[in-house]
């Protein structure tokens, strides 16, 4: 990769960084770390190359590239392999300052135009080779690599249980729950969760995993029982649907011990607080766009990213279908919306956000980005310098 | 002579906007789809829709499918955290699959399931090695009723020891079977309930299917990869002078895994190692037709009403692929990875049983922690006749 350079951009109360130059065209995973420095997986998914996780620090405006993926994994690009051209959405801290990830795939082959995971699954030469787990240390800068979480597979999302050292995965493409033990690198395939519609996990402080169905109902791992259960409650969608065909996308733990996110396909916000019943109880707090999607529109708004800012606003990016990103914020009391303004990358148009993290002292949120132009870049939101009335 | 283009052209300026930005799934159907695009598919619930909820997921990975004539309905069952017995019903009325019961209330297998000439079906339910017999005859379902009878439980065929594969014969009240772990085929008397050793055949157990022809013989894999044929009528054992069709070094590796009803005098088999041949009962002489997939494990494999064989190809936990056989011209057709898109988007990664129906639909039983029955249609091969 050439060297990493990145130009930062002050706009109000945004701040973009833009890593234009590098072989990427996206980024994916995006952590606030408790070093006050922001971490960020810079991938592909238009063209083959292999992901690196780089390192950004607010303060200074340094960045750095830590690794390499593909070399870590020892896995460069092959003629006619599936690269490591992804991290997604898998970035966790643990409380000793270690940084985990795990490697997915979207990349075509080297020389290649297209990205294909199931006619070349397993094949030995061409097919993925899996989901390689590493562990950088924040203080130390080292980096190791844990060991191959999920073979043939790339992994959507991750939970990490301390306690327990065991971290919670789902596969790609086949959507299987699967653990793998950080420590012992056992691994354990759990069974498939759905086709498209489980590919986010939030933990309880209990150690309970939860992801969704293709439906939208929430499934429950309770790993006291070794039991994957489906529950009855379900992610709230558009009135409009008869189709199971929305579900949980997105969640993240609010500072009030709740879990907040949103959904794919229908874009509406939620709250679910996993201890109120046995089932516990689902708040739905509306499309995020703040409207149901119309009768001449063919998708309802596209809602990604969101985090509770220590404001109490919801922030997240909201995008209809061909037009470029929105930040909304959502008060998460009243679920009343706001749209704050377009968003872009320089002159690149955000076309959606990937991820999300917010800083230790709960003011700013960092979002990853997927822009129109095929920019690598992140964009930070200090939400005490928005405007009165929200704009950006 | 001028040739007229605006015939086979129509449309080819006329682009949707959404096909000019979604120009790489063009692309992917054209140059990189790995899903079955010849026929068409559908897909069922394991469930009568509007009178009961799917077999339970963990439960429902079919692993047994059989096509039952008289009745004209595809029996099944599942294996997993528990043990189910299903049929479904093509009947237009009907179009749903019904839970008939439990076999088994714990962690349990089920991959036999044969018809017998009184109608009733029989199965065996690891890892008891527990026979049992359904008796269809009155059951029936309706859009918000159903009937089904007692699955009767005959007992263990191998003093509760797991049973590696069985098979039926016309005209006989028995189930024939190896054990695992042991070279015994055995005969299970379906009146009495009792076994008894029929011969011992070194490395049978190895293989996870038996076949059967209309004078009285089993077929099977033994020691060596070679196929053994057992006659009941003369209490002989014979083998095949050649072994199943392997890569070169990993023969004695190759047991059955699969195989086919006998007509015209060929078995038509798939082996653990992933290769499929044709056995000649007359000679037990073998014809290889290669390997369909890159992967192990031919878990299934049927005769088509087209004259085609179909099979599916692929170890559990990989992705298994339908593939087409022609006996007449010997090619093999990867057909690809069963997808539906209606009513729901899903995608069959793992194939456990097939069978095929009286118009020639191909069943596939999905084997996974959420299972469906999926329904294959070939394409036509010949137009219509009025």
């Amino acid at each position: 990769m050439p060297q990493l350079s990145a130009q930062v951009q002050r706009h109000g109360a945004i701040t973009t960084v833009d890593f234009s130059g590098t072989d990427h065209d996206s980024t994916w995973a995006i952590h606030w770390g408790s070093d006050g420095r922001i971490y960020v997986s810079l991938c592909s998914e238009g063209h083959a190359t292999t992901a690196h996780l780089v390192r950004y620090d607010p303060k200074t405006d340094e960045v750095k590239d830590l690794f390499d993926v593909g070399t870590l994994a020892n896995d460069p690009l092959t003629p006619g392999r599936v690269p490591q051209s992804k991290i997604h959405t898998c970035l966790r801290e643990t409380s000793d300052g270690k940084l985990y990830g795990v490697t997915h795939c979207t990349a075509p082959p080297p020389g290649e135009s297209l990205f294909e995971v199931v006619g070349t699954y397993g094949d030995p030469e061409f097919g993925y080779r899996g989901s390689y787990m590493f562990c950088y240390d924040l203080a130390s800068e080292d980096v190791e690599l844990v060991g191959l979480a999920i073979p043939y597979e790339g992994c959507r999302n991750m939970v990490l249980n301390e306690a327990t050292d065991i971290a919670y995965l789902v596969s790609y493409p086949k959507h299987h729950f699967c653990t793998f033990n950080i420590k012992t690198k056992e691994r354990r395939d759990l069974g498939r969760l759905g086709h498209l519609g489980s590919w986010d996990l939030i933990m309880d402080r209990d150690g309970r995993i939860y992801s969704s169905l293709d439906s939208g109902r929430l499934v429950r791992y309770d790993p006291t029982r070794d039991r994957l259960g489906t529950l009855a409650v379900s992610v709230p969608g558009s009135p409009r649907r008869h189709s199971p065909h929305n579900f949980l996308f997105n969640p993240f733990h609010g500072p009030d011990g709740l879990f907040y996110g949103t959904t794919y396909y229908d874009g509406y916000l939620w709250r679910y607080d996993p201890y109120d019943g046995p089932e516990g109880r689902m708040t739905d707090l509306g499309p995020g766009s703040g409207r149901d999607v119309a009768p001449d529109e063919w998708a309802a708004a596209y809602v990604q990213a969101p985090r509770l800012a220590a404001n109490g606003n919801i922030y997240y990016g909201c995008s209809f279908i061909w037009h470029p990103c929105h930040l909304f914020s959502c008060q998460a009391q009243t679920a009343e919306k706001s749209d704050l303004g377009e968003l872009s990358l320089g002159s690149a148009a955000v076309a959606w956000l990937s991820d999300s993290s917010t800083s230790p002292d709960g003011r700013s949120i960092c979002f990853a980005a997927v822009t129109m132009a095929g920019r690598p870049g992140i964009l930070i939101v200090d939400t005490e310098a928005l405007q009165p009335g929200g704009k950006a | 002579m001028t040739q007229d283009k605006s015939s086979h052209s129509l449309g080819a300026e006329f682009q949707l906007q959404e096909s000019e930005i979604m120009i790489a799934t063009s692309e992917f159907r054209q140059r990189a789809f790995a899903f079955i695009t010849e026929g068409s598919l559908a897909y069922r619930d394991l469930c009568q829709y509007n009178d009961s909820e799917p077999i339970p997921d963990r439960e429902s990975a079919i692993t047994a499918l059989t096509y039952h004539e008289g009745m004209n309905k595809v029996y099944g069952a599942t294996s997993g955290s528990r043990s189910h017995l299903f049929y479904y019903d093509p009947s237009p009325a009907a179009e749903h699959v019904v839970d008939i019961g439990l076999l088994a209330d714990s962690p349990s297998d089920c991959r036999a399931l044969h018809v017998l000439d009184d109608g009733s079906l029989v199965g065996v339910v690891n890892p008891a090695g527990m026979v049992f017999r359904y008796r269809p005859r009155g059951e029936y379902s309706l859009l918000w009723t159903k009937h089904t009878n007692e699955i009767e439980c005959l007992g263990q065929a191998c003093a509760g020891r797991p049973v590696a594969a069985t098979v039926t014969l016309p005209g006989r009240n028995a189930l024939y079977g190896v054990s695992k772990g042991s070279s015994e085929l055995f005969e299970f008397d379906l009146h009495s309930g009792r076994s008894r050793e029929l011969a011992a055949i070194a490395g049978a157990d190895k293989g996870n299917a038996l076949a059967w022809d209309r004078e009285g013989n089993i077929y099977g894999s033994s020691q060596d990869s070679t196929m053994f044929c057992y006659s009941t009528t003369y209490d002989q054992v014979r083998y095949s002078a050649s072994p199943i069709p392997s890569p070169r070094g990993m023969e004695f590796l190759n047991q059955l895994d699969s195989c086919s009803s006998c007509e015209d005098g060929f078995i038509y088999c798939g082996s653990t190692l992933g290769t499929i041949f044709a056995l000649r009962t007359a000679d037990l002489s073998l014809r290889p037709y290669g390997r369909p997939g890159g992967d192990h494990r031919i878990r299934a494999i049927t005769r088509g009403r087209n004259g085609l064989i179909y099979g599916c190809a692929g170890c559990p936990g990989m992705v298994s692929h339908l593939f087409a056989l022609d006996p007449g011209s010997g090619q093999v057709k990867d057909l690809g990875v069963p997808m539906v898109h209606f009513p729901l988007n899903w995608v069959c990664y793992e194939i456990g049983a097939l069978a095929v129906g009286r118009n020639g639909e191909v069943y596939i039983g999905e084997a996974d922690r959420i299972s469906h029955l999926f329904i294959y249609y070939p394409p036509a091969t010949s137009p219509c006749v009025w």
